[in-house]
C-alpha cells in the first residue's frame, strides 16, 4: 500500500428516522496524524466514530479505514483499530493484568505476545505493584492510562479515543497527552474527541462538527487565523454557537 | 444550598458556559453553591476555590489569591517540533517544570536568571519557528504547581 491516508471519508451520512445525525461529512486522516474531532454534545461525533469503527452501518456515503471498506470489511476493521470510550473500556471486576490478558486474547494474540506486552505496559505505567489489583479500585487517572494502553495493546494502526480525558485533573491530562504524542511518534494514527480546548491545540489538524456537518477543518493555527480568534476556545464558541440542535 | 458533583464533566464548551450562567443566576438569588469540577476555567468563575488531592486540602483562596501565590517566572515557548522541545526543556537544569499549555509549552523557571539560560538554550538547540514570551500564571498553572509540590514531598 502506498496510500498514506489511513481514513478516507466521503459524504458519509447516518439517519435515525427523520433525524440526520451525521450529514454528508467528508475528510481524510493521514498516517501518524493526531486528528482532533471536535463538536458540541449531540453534534454527531460519536455516531460518526461508531461508523468508522465498523460498529454502525451508514445510511449513505463512503469510507475506508486502514484501507478497508466500512460496509464490506467492518469485521476486519475492528482488528486494525483500537478504541477507547468516554467510560474507559476496562472491566472493573478484573485485575490490571487480567484486563490486558483478556484484550490480548480477544484480538487473537498468542501467549508470548501477551506476556511480553503486559510486562512492558506494567513497567511503562509503573503499575507493577498493582498487577493483581482490581481495576475498580484504581484512581481515575491510572484507569485512563491503562485504558489507553489496552486500546493499543494489539498494536493497531489507528486508535479512536472518544473523550479520553473527561473528568481528569490538569496534571494527569498532560501525562495522558504525552502518551498520545509518543504513540503518534511510533506511527499510530490518533483520532481523538475532547471538550478541553487546550487539547485541541495539541492536534495536528482539527475538525469541528456542528449539527451533523463538518463546518471547519484545518490546523489549529490556521483555524485561529480563519476565524480571527485568539484561541481554539474562541474558534469553537464561534462555530458551535450556530448550532440549532441540542442534546 | 446546592451541592453539585462535577455537573459539567463530559460537557462541551458552549453548554458549560450556559450552565455557569445559570449558576450565576442562582447565586444572585442568595443560593450558596458548592461545586466540584476538573475544568480550571470554571474554577476561575468561583468566589473561592479549594484544591483537594489525596484527601487533603492544598489551598483555599479566591482565584486571584491563588494566582498571586505563584512564585516563579513563567514563560510560554513554542516551536515546530513540540515533543522534542518539551523533552529537552524538561531535561534542562534551569527549569522547575515544563508542560504543554494549549499551543505553547509553559516553562516554570527556577529563578529570575532563568531568562538568560532559556535564551542560551534556544540558541543552542536550533529549533525552527521559535516563539517565546513571559506570561502571567493562571489558576491551572497554580494547581499544577500545588499538585506536583505535594507529590514531590512523598
Amino acid at each position: 500500500m502506498t496510500n498514506d491516508k489511513v481514513i478516507e471519508v466521503k459524504e458519509l451520512t447516518k439517519n435515525f428516522g427523520d433525524f440526520i445525525a451525521v450529514d454528508h461529512i467528508s475528510f481524510n486522516v493521514n498516517k501518524g496524524e493526531i486528528f482532533g474531532f471536535l463538536g458540541a454534545n449531540g453534534a454527531g461525533k460519536t455516531t460518526a466514530m461508531r461508523m468508522l469503527c465498523g460498529l454502525s452501518t451508514p445510511s449513505s456515503g463512503k469510507a475506508t479505514v486502514a484501507g478497508l471498506d466500512i460496509y464490506k470489511n467492518n469485521e476486519e476493521i475492528k482488528k486494525n483499530i483500537g478504541y477507547m470510550s468516554q467510560k474507559f473500556s476496562l472491566y472493573d471486576d478484573l485485575t490490571v493484568k487480567e484486563n490486558m490478558q483478556f484484550y490480548g486474547g480477544i484480538y487473537g494474540k498468542d501467549y508470548a505476545f501477551i506476556k511480553n506486552k503486559t510486562a512492558a505496559i506494567l513497567n511503562q505505567l509503573k503499575l507493577e505493584d498493582e498487577t493483581n489489583v482490581l481495576v475498580k479500585s484504581l484512581p481515575l487517572g491510572w484507569k485512563q492510562k491503562l485504558a489507553f494502553s489496552v486500546a493499543i495493546f494489539h498494536e493497531p494502526g489507528i486508535v479512536f479515543l472518544d473523550g479520553p480525558t473527561g473528568g481528569v485533573d490538569p496534571v494527569t491530562r498532560r501525562e495522558f497527552w504525552k502518551m498520545i504524542y509518543q504513540a503518534s511518534e511510533t506511527g499510530i494514527t490518533i483520532f481523538v474527541t475532547t471538550h478541553y480546548m487546550d487539547e485541541a491545540e495539541y492536534c495536528n489538524r482539527v475538525s469541528i462538527m456542528v449539527d451533523g456537518r463538518i463546518d471547519a477543518l484545518d490546523t489549529p493555527s490556521q483555524l485561529k487565523i480563519n476565524y480571527k480568534a485568539a484561541s481554539m476556545d474562541e474558534v469553537f464558541l464561534k462555530l458551535a454557537r450556530k448550532a440549532k440542535r441540542g442534546d | 444550598m446546592l451541592f453539585l458533583d462535577e455537573p459539567t464533566t463530559g460537557v462541551d464548551a458552549v453548554s458549560r458556559r450556559e450552565f455557569w450562567e445559570m449558576l450565576k443566576g442562582l447565586k444572585q438569588r442568595d443560593i450558596t453553591i458548592l461545586v466540584s469540577t476538573p475544568y480550571m476555567d470554571e474554577a476561575d468563575l468561583c468566589d473561592r476555590v479549594a484544591l483537594i488531592q489525596d484527601g487533603q486540602l492544598l489551598s483555599i483562596d479566591t482565584p486571584a489569591g491563588i494566582v498571586s501565590n505563584f512564585k516563579y517566572p513563567l514563560w510560554a515557548v513554542k516551536s515546530s517540533h513540540m515533543l522534542q522541545l518539551l523533552n529537552d526543556l524538561n531535561a534542562a537544569d534551569f527549569t522547575k517544570d515544563v508542560y504543554p499549555f494549549g499551543e505553547f509549552h509553559h516553562v516554570v523557571m527556577k529563578n529570575e536568571s532563568g531568562k538568560q539560560a532559556l535564551d542560551e538554550f534556544i540558541k543552542q538547540h536550533q529549533y525552527e519557528s521559535v516563539l517565546m514570551k513571559e506570561v502571567g500564571p493562571n489558576i491551572e498553572d497554580c494547581f499544577i504547581a500545588l499538585m506536583k509540590n505535594k507529590n514531590d514531598k512523598r
